[in-house]
């Protein structure tokens, strides 16, 4: 399996998960994941997916100001969007797989424990397209992603419609590839830009 | 912080697909992906039976879909006989979800008609079995059905998971749980063709 090398580079997400302590599963709870591991799921690498990564990361760090470790089934997220809008359900999957939260599917819990299903919800009311909340102390975050001043090589377009069309050389169906991650890594890189959190 | 795990996480056998997004978007070299049982578990926030028999089933069933070749993400349509919301139904369809791409309505919808991942899982199918794992490409399909009931629970287990729940364990009665269950886990793992039975339908 082989990737840009920057994936190695991003931050990665340390949560405690009470329901893998209690089954042996991971030390203390503790499991980490990084942006390969969500790209893995996603299936690519792309604005939306960084987008979703880097909004979780910054979230996670401001509801967790207090210096304590993020717990999995402990965090509800809110979308303004419906779940079969646009890009909604991919965002969606990436807050999903690191936080555990789900709208219907995961764990059901354990004599009340441990329940990771209610924990997300769509079409919410809500000032930003995102609002990360914790449990146990009701703090909230709205979260806005912007990657518009991160500009992409004109030529990518161009690209892309060749290869939609079928008429793209295996030499431009590369640098439409490369230039697609450059664009993720710039976004990374500029992730202070690109996120704000503010909270509620 | 680190994370540290039973070490048969990492050494039980992967799956590894091919994914035309990741190729098209630059993501994975060839569009190759690899995933470990480590991964689902990440994912699933836990090891237990329900998450191993949705990766053994997985693993099992594309092999027997796929032959030698690489399986497609993408190309993979899931089918469960129970509703999505039943409990064990959601855990194993989030991990064959995680692997194959295949999803009901979150995930990617598409580049103009391509790449599409939603759709892809159906709940309330009637069948006997568990997974029915089918190709779109050559609707090759076959049904896994997994039982464990030859792995027994060790009859410490059930009696320390209630005082663990209880909050009347020990220290000492914890560990012991947490060993004895991820013990029948990897028992599970070293038993894997005699409790995965795959039909041709």
């Amino acid at each position: 399996m082989n990737y840009p090398t920057f994936f190695d580079n991003t931050p990665s997400i340390t949560l405690k998960d009470p329901l893998s302590d209690f089954l042996g599963t991971f030390e203390e709870g503790i499991i980490e994941f990084s942006y390969l591991d969500i790209v893995k799921s996603a299936g690519h690498s792309c604005p939306t997916v960084s987008g979703a990564y880097l909004s979780t990361v910054k979230a996670l760090a401001a509801l967790y100001s207090d210096g304590s470790t993020p717990i999995r089934g402990n965090i509800f997220v809110s979308f303004k969007a419906d779940a079969l809008e646009g890009v909604a359900g991919v965002i969606a999957n990436v807050i999903s797989q690191i936080t555990g939260a789900t709208e219907h599917s995961g764990f059901k819990g354990l004599n009340g424990n441990f329940a990771r299903n209610n924990l997300m919800e769509f079409n919410a009311e809500i000032g930003s397209e995102v609002i990360f909340k914790r449990l146990d102390t009701g703090k909230t975050v709205e979260v806005t992603y912007d990657p518009s001043s991160v500009g992409g090589n004109p030529k990518m377009q161009e690209l892309m419609g060749k290869l939609m069309q079928n008429v793209a050389t295996p030499e431009e169906k590369k640098e439409f590839g490369k230039l697609w991650q450059n664009r993720v890594e710039a976004i990374f890189k500029n992730a202070d830009k690109v996120i704000t959190v503010k909270e509620v | 912080m680190i994370m540290n795990y039973p070490t048969f996480f990492k050494t039980r056998p992967t799956i590894k697909l091919k994914d035309p997004l990741q190729k098209f978007l630059g993501t994975f070299h060839d569009g190759i992906v690899e995933f470990s049982y480590l991964d689902v578990v990440k994912n699933a926030g836990h090891s237990c039976p329900d998450v191993t028999g949705a990766y053994l089933m997985t693993l099992k069933g594309l092999k027997a879909l796929y032959k030698d070749e690489m399986p497609i993400r993408g190309n993979i349509r899931v089918s469960f006989n129970k509703e999505y919301t039943d409990e064990i139904t959601s855990v194993m369809a989030d991990v064959v979800s995680h692997i194959t791409g295949a999803t009901l309505t979150l995930g990617f919808r598409g580049v103009e008609g391509k790449f599409n991942r939603t759709n892809l899982i159906n709940f309330n199918i009637p069948f006997e079995g568990d997974i029915k794992f089918e190709r779109i490409d050559n609707g090759d399909a076959i049904i896994t059905k997994y039982d464990l009931s030859s792995i027994p629970v060790d009859p410490k287990q059930d009696m320390l998971m209630s005082k663990v729940l209880n909050g009347e364990a020990t220290q000492g009665e914890e560990i012991d749980f947490e060993v004895l269950w991820q013990r029948r886990v990897e028992k599970i793992f070293n038993h894997i063709s005699e409790l995965i039975e795959i039909k041709t339908i």
